[in-house]
């Protein structure tokens, strides 16, 4: 792994293999960090821009804000949250399952919300789902956020008030015009 | 469309153009030579790709030139070697190279012989910086899959589409951005037919 990366610390490689073997949750928490230096900067859910001084998003259907950064990497993480949305006006809920973080095809679980449900409910299931249950208690507000989101913007979109006109001229002609 | 979410009023210190240093000065003889002519608006080119090998070769072009033409001008040109606090100046690099001196290593000595190379947003406030009057930040986006990156940043950057996209995805885009309360900074673009 090592050889390949040049991006992973030297100090990470060492500490990984230096966690003690009973330990687990530490061990996991160094390798979710490793896995991170490997593949955060490149993959295929990272968006790049260079314009407004450097931009990075992402693409993960696990990733809540859409923001890249090793809190909300759903790929990297055991544990991750996703909001999407789903038919009828309502959003899907996506959790890892911890057991089995190498079975990507069979390791998420999907419950849906539906669009009937008010938006009260909705909140309320996915934070006792996110935040009470403590699975992931720091993912609570992003998770609303963006079940909020989406619940809104799959409603009509309102149209733009008409723009004002501007200067007196302006004015003059269009009542010209009316006339 | 949401508005950008509250900011710091945007104050633009500098509205001027940056011209650049000495450009008018360019000889005769380097005119023929368009690659050594700069431009009034010619920045040195950034990047932390092989920060080294730029700068030799900023060297050897000032050497070649110095050498050749005599033109002492150019090896005033600042170099920037690494980050933003390692800066030195060609002239006083080439000048104690001759002297078979050290180059200074501290530039405080040397900052108030250079002209600052300049980056964007110089002299406004950090907070403001690449913000557009609406308060938004702009966005490339080349389809509806790059729009709904958005979603959760509908107040603090705008979708921008990219030159190239045509008119009938733009619609698409255009569409999915209004459902999701995005501002689109060019949404007439293509568009609209001339009446």
């Amino acid at each position: 792994m090592a050889h390949h990366s040049t991006q992973v610390s030297s100090d990470l490689i060492w500490e990984i293999a230096h966690v003690g073997v009973g330990d687990t949750a530490r061990r996991r928490n160094y390798v979710r960090g490793l896995k991170f230096g490997i593949i955060g900067n490149q993959n295929s859910y990272l968006v790049k821009r260079a314009q407004s001084g450097g931009v990075r998003f992402s693409r993960d259907p696990l990733n809540l804000t859409n923001v890249h950064s090793r809190k909300n990497a759903g790929f990297v993480n055991d544990k991750a949250v996703g909001v999407v949305p789903a038919k009828d006006g309502g959003v899907s809920l996506i959790t890892k399952k911890v057991k089995h973080p190498q079975r990507p095809a069979s390791h998420s679980h999907t419950t849906t919300l539906s669009g009937k449900k008010s938006t009260r409910k909705t909140y309320k299931t996915i934070a006792s789902n996110t935040a009470k249950s403590g699975y992931r208690p720091d993912l609570r507000a992003s998770a609303i956020a963006r079940a909020s989101a989406i619940r809104k913007s799959q409603k009509e979109p309102k149209d733009l008030p008409e723009s004002k006109l501007r200067g007196a001229k302006a004015k003059k002609a269009a009542a010209e015009k009316e006339e | 469309m949401v508005s950008a979410k509250k900011h710091v009023p945007i104050v633009k210190k500098r509205t001027k153009r940056f011209h650049r240093h000495q450009s008018e000065l360019s000889q005769p003889i380097l005119l023929i030579i368009k690659k050594m002519c700069l431009d009034a608006s010619w920045r040195k080119p950034k990047g932390s790709l092989y920060p080294s090998l730029i700068s030799v070769s900023i060297i050897a072009f000032a050497v070649v030139l110095r050498a050749k033409w005599s033109c002492h001008r150019y090896v005033q040109y600042k170099d920037e070697v690494g980050g933003g606090g390692r800066r030195t100046s060609i002239g006083i690099l080439l000048r104690s190279l001759e002297a078979s001196k050290p180059p200074p290593t501290s530039d405080t000595t040397t900052r108030t012989k250079l002209i600052r190379t300049l980056q964007i947003g110089f002299g406004s406030n950090k907070k403001t910086r690449h913000m557009m009057p609406s308060g938004h930040k702009a966005f490339l986006v080349n389809n509806t899959r790059d729009v709904e990156l958005l979603l959760m940043h509908n107040k603090t950057f705008a979708a921008e589409i990219s030159h190239a996209v045509s008119s009938r995805k733009r619609i698409d885009i255009i569409q999915r951005a209004k459902e999701l309360g995005v501002k689109v900074t060019n949404p007439k673009a293509r568009v609209t037919t001339e009446v």
